[in-house]
């Protein structure tokens, strides 16, 4: 009883301690002008709606999100150029996404967690939002 | 994305028929679904027939997914309906449907029929709906072909209009008094998201046409083609709205990234190289930052890290006519500053919509700037990696320029991991540099899209 308890409390298998995100299930997706890395990881979420944005494409996101995986991270991936985006979940709560200019990677500030897109996905999802970024100018 | 999907069936007069008609061999007296496996595994995928070759679908990986068959009674046997999952992500969509997609595996089934004379047919079936379709009404085509490809039936509207052939009235006819000439073609458009395609394209079309002479009903058809509307193959699947343009960005192909690019020496061209850098910590040389802001608790198990990015703009003027691409370095996996994962695949990507906060402009001859164009395009060959610390984004903008007579400051950071280049001590070298007259220098950031197209 006490090792399962130890290992409740002291797990760090993001698997087994958060419930990761249905991609399926987001919607109202939008990008922000907004491509400082430090002011894009800086802003709050509930500061995000404050910015103007434009909404993406929620069924292309979930395409895009079909096959992402969490990502097993030694430590912060390097971070290389960011865009900040945010959706809501099934309950409707806003979430911060920001997602990397390379390596198809996100970061999801809602649950703390990084996702990765599938390898023949990732190029045509880094062209999608770049796209998309260009938009918001 | 939408406007690059389509789906056309261009011709179609009546059904024909011409279903696997082999009769199974000593099967054993199992459940329906194991009866079925065996006798595709017997007769139709050991029948060492090639595949169509005009149909991109047929020639997919793909899988048969036995776990998940359901068995179908009808008035003349059994089916078993099967769904087909492709290994990459197909999508479909329908002319008449646009803006609509579907993957390709939840549209697809084969189907195993058994008639009452022990006599066994199979066909791989995909729906696709159309515009009207809905769970109440279900509407679309059904393209029956056989496992290697092959058109069985012609396309089968349900819920077509009056003035196509109905499935059920054609069934109906019962007698094999004439014979007909049809051609049938199929013409499909569909999108490939797995640009590791051997073609190396990432949409794909198929055009195939067919005449038959064939009887206007032929008995040893099996299952009559009105049985497939009340199989429990999928109909109604929620269409997926994507808005995709064409990924003609994406730098798939340098030298067709570079072609606009044209080699002059006339007093009229001149060519420029824009060195754009994004500093971790604008006008400092922190080479690395956490960034402000970050989670707690996170699968990262700390703040994000910023490296930032150096990346570079060309520039080629003739006579006003003005060509610009945007190109950086990067490594074509999530990268970590931690000893064995700091190093990856590299791959060139444009960084028209990155910014920077400060930027170093260089007028360069036409040699000087073919040969950075030559260097720069090394940088997603494979086995060319990126490295956090020896082979960086910043790296490989100083080398672009310095292995072709232009040398930038490189200043090398350190960090607990490893040190190199890095675009903060980039930054404040270019800050600090004494400037050629042929160089200019800009803080801030500015839009830097690609301009100019080519035939």
């Amino acid at each position: 009883m006490f090792l399962i308890l130890f290992c409740i409390l002291f797990n760090t298998d993001p698997n087994l301690r958060l419930p990761l995100i249905n991609w399926n299930h987001t919607k109202q997706w939008k990008i922000y002008k907004l491509n400082s890395s430090s002011r894009v990881f800086a802003i709050p979420t509930d500061s995000i709606p404050s910015l103007k944005g434009i909404p993406l494409n929620d069924d292309s996101i979930h395409i895009f999100f079909r096959n992402a995986k969490l990502l097993r991270v030694p430590s912060s991936p390097a971070w290389m150029g960011c865009y900040l985006t945010s959706c809501e979940d099934e309950k409707g709560y806003l979430m911060k996404i920001i997602i990397s200019q390379y390596g198809g990677f996100i970061l999801n500030s809602f649950d703390g967690n990084y996702y990765q897109l599938d390898d023949a996905s990732t190029p045509l999802w880094l062209d999608y939002m770049r796209r998309a970024y260009i938009k918001t100018e | 994305m939408t406007n690059k999907l389509s789906f056309l069936a261009a011709s179609l007069t009546l059904l024909l028929f011409g279903c696997a008609k082999n009769q199974s061999k000593n099967l054993p007296a199992t459940d329906p679904v194991s009866q079925a496996e065996a006798f595709f595994g017997e007769n139709v995928a050991g029948a060492g027939k090639t595949s169509n070759k005009a149909n991109y679908r047929a020639n997919q990986l793909r899988t048969i997914q036995w776990s998940a068959a359901t068995v179908q009674p009808y008035s003349g046997g059994d089916a078993v309906i099967v769904p087909i999952s492709y290994r990459h992500n197909l999508f479909i969509s329908h002319k008449a449907d646009p803006g609509h997609v579907y993957p390709l595996s939840d549209l697809t089934s084969l189907v195993i029929s058994r008639d009452s004379t022990d006599h066994w047919q199979s066909a791989v079936i995909t729906f696709i709906p159309d515009s009207a379709n809905s769970q109440a009404s279900p509407r679309g085509t059904y393209i029956v072909e056989d496992w290697q490809g092959n058109t069985i039936y012609s396309p089968i509207h349900s819920g077509a209009p009056s003035n196509q052939p109905s499935p059920a009235a054609a069934s109906s006819t019962k007698e094999v008094d004439y014979t007909q000439s049809i051609q049938v073609c199929d013409d499909i458009e569909g999108y490939n998201y797995s640009p590791d395609d051997p073609s190396g394209g990432v949409a794909w079309s198929e055009t195939t046409c067919t005449t038959y002479e064939f009887p206007a009903a032929n008995p040893q058809a099996g299952m009559p083609p009105a049985r497939l509307l009340s199989l429990p193959i999928p109909r109604y699947v929620p269409p997926l709205e994507v808005i995709v343009a064409p990924p003609t960005s994406a730098i798939s192909s340098i030298a067709d990234y570079f072609k606009c690019f044209t080699l002059g020496s006339s007093p009229g061209q001149t060519y420029t190289v824009q060195v754009c850098v994004d500093q971790p910590d604008p006008g400092t040389r922190q080479p690395w930052t956490w960034a402000p802001g970050g989670v707690t608790g996170t699968s990262a198990a700390s703040n994000p890290l910023n490296v930032g990015h150096t990346f570079l703009v060309l520039t080629e003027n003739s006579q006003g006519n003005i060509i610009t691409r945007n190109i950086g370095f990067y490594p074509a996996s999530p990268i970590f500053p931690v000893d064995g994962y700091t190093a990856a695949q590299g791959i060139l990507n444009n960084d028209d919509g990155h910014q920077y906060n400060i930027s170093l402009t260089i007028i360069v001859s036409a040699n000087q700037f073919f040969g950075i164009l030559n260097y720069l395009s090394l940088g997603d060959n494979p086995g060319f990696d990126y490295d956090l610390n020896s082979d960086n984004c910043t790296t490989f903008a100083i080398n672009a320029l310095g292995t072709n007579g232009i040398t930038l400051p490189s200043t090398k950071g350190s960090w607990p991991t490893g040190s190199g280049n890095d675009p903060g001590d980039l930054g404040e070298d270019i800050s600090q540099m004494q400037l050629d007259p042929n160089m200019t220098r800009n803080t801030g950031s500015n839009p830097h899209p690609n301009v100019g197209t080519c035939n």
